[in-house]
């Protein structure tokens, strides 16, 4: 496959709660980091494209195939890697064993070839070490990792990954830039998360959901650029910005219309992401601290 | 008691443990993330079931699950106290009798050894559920239903288990010296469908009322259900799912019934609860056929079990009890004939001891030429045969007055054993010997020939005119204060250690209890006959209380001098002209008479048992001459 996905027209409610409405983004092959606050539908959206859950109206196309048929699910969960927000670990398994274990559920019947496969994804991660250690032992950084070499098994086509960095010490977490940036070319990733620096260091495309709806799409560069000319930085707080808070270095960064005479910074992603998500600015800015 | 207390016990400090121990582990259950936790499923999406996957794919599958499921704690948790009872039970207990017993080897073995499977297997499917890794596992290509497959099919994982629990009472029974003979293959086939099935109920259980706790309930009711199917009516007694029923009160090498049709019932079960775990994920025309055949293989071997015995089936029932040498193997020995059902051959040697004992002290002319010794069924209260073969019986056939000693089935075993019991059974066995070479009748005998009619079965009971099962009318001989009965005595006594033991034990009783003219017959019916005042065929000639003690009495003389004197007089003793020769006449060949027969058997060693004199209800007949 190609790694091609297209969600047309999607909408997904939970009850009375909508929490995807009218869905369409096209995802091609690289990195697309999703960014979008809490609540705002980015699992759901994930879980459709994992083949969990099935919307209520429109449509994901993988490639040439939809998941409409057992046939045709069974050949995308072939050629995808999921690693959700808790996997749900079993606590008496090592790692070895639990990634063994969805390695036959990835229907790896050889079994010399599939041991070899589990040993490099957990070199992926860098768990050879705890490699035959029970998960119940594990921190929740390994955890983590853990999660994420699971979905490499047999470098899929489409790799979803929800929250892969949280709770990864700054070292684990550049490492698995690292990780990412050797994939395939024809690979997939799509990448939810918070973290704003990981979508600038890693990402080609961004997403950016909101109430259950597409905000953005396009490139990081391009989303920080829809900041252009609309941050600046002062020594005092400025009211009349969407957003300000200090930075490091004492002085305090504004992010909306700047006032006459005020000292305009290049924007980065997170500006960008940020004045998009500005009418909520004060959960925002809580969420940035 | 300790049965009660014990396994319960033991059972609820297992689940007590197994509760703490998921606990421990409980931070790393997934938490629920969004309004999709609430309900708690990712499969509930039909629409996004994915194809089943080749079997090719399923088998790493099945050996991780048959992995963890033979390493899971749950089977031997509950195995341990039911295994270490049983094992006990040959320390403590008496006589194993495997062939009658397998049963009851089964139920306490492979039973609980189902249940901690069920137990397992129900838990190992709850897993993903547990550990809320659905929505991981639900985007892998194996689907839900491929899993379910594979937990079914890891239960056969348990089956070397069971054959070696099986093993190890088999081994620790013979070990101890108290067992006689082999199992029943089909019995023992019992075993693995049983464990099976538990594990295959622990999947299904899992799919449909996905909570642990709904594992131990599944114990609980099929415990409950084993409970009332036993004691059910007989025609629902076959739903009982570790026992062949008609075993149990019937007359299991003479029913025409296939008692292996219990095993397809069995098959059947397990068929049925693989298919609705099955349906758990989904009816699918498979499932369905699944389903429909194993109702199917119920029902029909539900019938074969149950059904009326038809005429042919019932004259080929009738004619094996009036004839046993039908089924029967028989032993040449050099001066006598054992015959036995197959599955008895084992014993047969342990019956043969009296036998050669009395024999041993006869010379070649005396022994009845063509000596049988052979098992007949019994036909009394205790034992329920269908009226449309009593019809066709005659008892008199079946309990001649001939010239053959007669095991029941149900005799025989503690022959074998060299304690107490044994003494009684290789008297009772060594006296109906001599009685026939004596020319007494080895055996009480049914007096009334009746064919063609049930009603010999039962009698009406004028009190509440309802027909009611009675003790059978057998007849015997008596032959108190005969001389031939102190002789066939005394070479009964002589057979075996244990029989001489029993019978001074026999002889000080009736000392003891001042019974010297009472009716004495030697039997151990206490064993078996549910506590009926039945005369049985094993108690043969009767004799009087002065005819043990004057036996007794000899039995602390040489025996080669004894047997030496009745030799001169033998003649006397079989072919007694006119009017028989006493037991004061025998005594007196050797300058005794009973009063000093009586001190000799007071001041002999006491033995260390009691045995049951009581006299009984008997029709006496003819004794032969």
């Amino acid at each position: 496959m190609n790694g091609n996905i297209e969600i047309t027209g999607v909408t997904k409610t939970y009850g009375k709660t909508l929490v995807l409405d009218d869905v369409s983004v096209k995802i091609g092959p690289g990195v697309t980091g999703m960014l979008g606050p809490n609540g705002a539908g980015k699992t759901t959206l994930l879980r459709i494209m994992a083949t969990v859950l099935a919307p209520d109206s429109g449509s994901v196309r993988f490639d040439d195939t939809t998941p409409t048929s057992p046939k045709a699910l069974h050949d995308i969960r072939s050629n995808l890697g999921y690693a959700p927000q808790e996997p749900g670990f079993y606590p008496n398994f090592t790692v070895f064993d639990f990634i063994d274990y969805v390695a036959i559920l990835k229907e790896m019947d050889d079994r010399r070839a599939r041991h070899d496969e589990v040993r490099r994804v957990i070199s992926l991660v860098g768990l050879d070490d705890v490699a035959h250690r029970a998960i119940r032992k594990l921190s929740g950084g390994m955890r983590r990792r853990t999660a994420v070499a699971q979905a490499l098994l047999g470098s899929p086509s489409f790799l979803l990954l929800d929250e892969p960095t949280a709770g990864l010490d700054p070292e684990q977490r550049l490492r698995f830039r690292s990780l990412l940036s050797q994939r395939d070319d024809h690979q997939a990733v799509v990448l939810a998360t918070h973290q704003t620096e990981d979508v600038t260091a890693l990402c080609q495309n961004v997403v950016v959901v909101d109430q259950g709806k597409v905000g953005f799409n396009g490139t990081p560069v391009e989303l920080a650029s829809s900041a252009e000319g609309r941050v600046w930085v002062s020594k005092g707080a400025d009211n009349t910005a969407v957003l300000t808070w200090m930075d490091g270095t004492g002085r305090h960064r504004h992010i909306g219309n700047p006032p006459p005479g005020a000292e305009l910074v290049e924007p980065t992603l997170e500006d960008g992401y940020l004045l998009l998500m500005g009418r909520d600015s004060r959960v925002e800015t809580e969420a940035v601290a | 008691m300790l049965f009660f207390v014990f396994v319960p016990g033991f059972m609820l400090a297992a689940l007590l443990a197994s509760v703490v121990w998921a606990r421990r582990d409980h931070q790393l259950v997934a938490p629920a993330i969004g309004p999709i936790e609430v309900r708690n499923s990712f499969v509930g999406e039909g629409s996004l079931q994915g194809a089943a996957v080749a079997w090719r794919s399923l088998w790493p599958l099945v050996r991780v699950e048959a992995h963890r499921l033979v390493r899971h704690p749950a089977s031997y948790l509950v195995v341990v106290p039911f295994l270490s009872l049983t094992l006990s039970e040959f320390q403590f207990s008496g006589i194993k009798e495997w062939n009658r017993e397998d049963v009851s080897f089964v139920v306490y073995t492979a039973v609980p050894w189902a249940w901690g499977t069920l137990i397992a297997s129900n838990l190992l499917t709850l897993r993903s559920r547990r550990w809320r890794s659905q929505e991981l596992l639900a985007t892998t290509p194996v689907p839900e239903r491929s899993r379910t497959i594979a937990h079914l099919i890891a239960t056969l994982a348990m089956l070397p288990g069971t054959a070696l629990l099986l093993a190890a009472v088999f081994v620790a029974g013979n070990l101890s010296g108290k067992t006689i003979g082999s199992p029943r293959v089909t019995v023992l086939l019992s075993a693995p469908l049983l464990v099976v099935g538990g594990g295959c109920l622990g999947v299904a259980v899992a799919r449909w009322l996905p909570r642990p706790i709904f594992g131990w309930v599944a114990v609980i009711a099929t415990s409950v259900l084993q409970v009332n199917f036993y004691h059910a009516d007989l025609r629902w007694r076959w739903l009982h799912f570790s026992i062949f029923s008609n075993d149990t009160k019937d007359y299991p090498t003479f029913s025409p019934l296939h008692h292996e049709a219990h095993l397809f019932y069995l098959l059947g079960g397990v068929l049925l609860v693989a298919a609705i775990a099955l349906a758990g994920n989904g009816f699918s025309s498979r499932v369905v056929g699944l389903l429909a055949g194993a109702l199917g293989l119920i029902v029909v071997s539900g019938f074969v079990q149950t059904r009326p015995i038809g005429n042919a089936d019932a004259e080929v029932f009738a004619q094996r009890l009036e004839d046993p040498s039908l089924n029967q193997q028989c032993f040449e020995r050099s001066t006598f004939t054992i015959c036995a059902d197959p599955v008895w051959a084992d014993i047969v040697p342990h019956w043969s001891k009296p036998v050669e004992g009395v024999l041993a002290r006869l010379s070649s002319q005396v022994i009845p030429a063509g000596l049988v010794v052979r098992q007949r069924p019994l036909i009394d209260v205790s034992h329920e045969l269908p009226t449309s073969v009593a019809a066709k019986v005659d008892p008199a056939v079946v309990w001649p007055n001939d010239d053959e000693v007669s095991l029941s089935y149900e005799w025989g075993f503690p022959a074998a054993m060299e304690d107490s019991v044994a003494g009684e059974a290789q008297l009772s066995l060594g006296f109906r010997v001599a009685s026939l070479v004596v020319g007494l009748p080895p055996d009480a005998w049914w007096s009334e020939s009746s064919r063609g009619t049930a009603d010999w079965l039962t009698v009406r009971l004028a009190d509440s005119d309802t027909n009611q099962a009675v003790a059978s009318p057998l007849s015997q001989c008596l032959a108190g204060t005969e001389g031939r009965a102190v002789v066939a005595l005394w070479l009964a006594g002589q057979s075996t250690p244990a029989a001489r033991g029993q019978l001074h034990s026999r002889a000080q009783s009736i000392q003891a209890s001042k019974t010297l003219n009472s009716p004495v017959s030697f039997d151990w019916s206490w064993n078996y006959g549910g506590g009926f005042p039945d005369v049985l065929p094993e108690q043969g000639t009767v004799v009087n209380g002065s005819d043990v003690v004057g036996a007794s009495a000899l039995l602390q003389r040489d025996d080669a001098s004894v047997a030496a004197m009745f030799q001169r007089h033998w003649a006397e003793i079989v072919a007694p002209a006119g009017q028989p020769i006493t037991d004061k006449d025998v005594l007196g060949w050797f300058g005794l008479d009973t009063k000093q027969a009586s001190a000799i058997v007071t001041k002999s060693t006491p033995k260390d048992h009691e045995s049951d004199i009581g006299p009984r209800p008997a029709v006496f007949g003819t004794c032969l001459t």
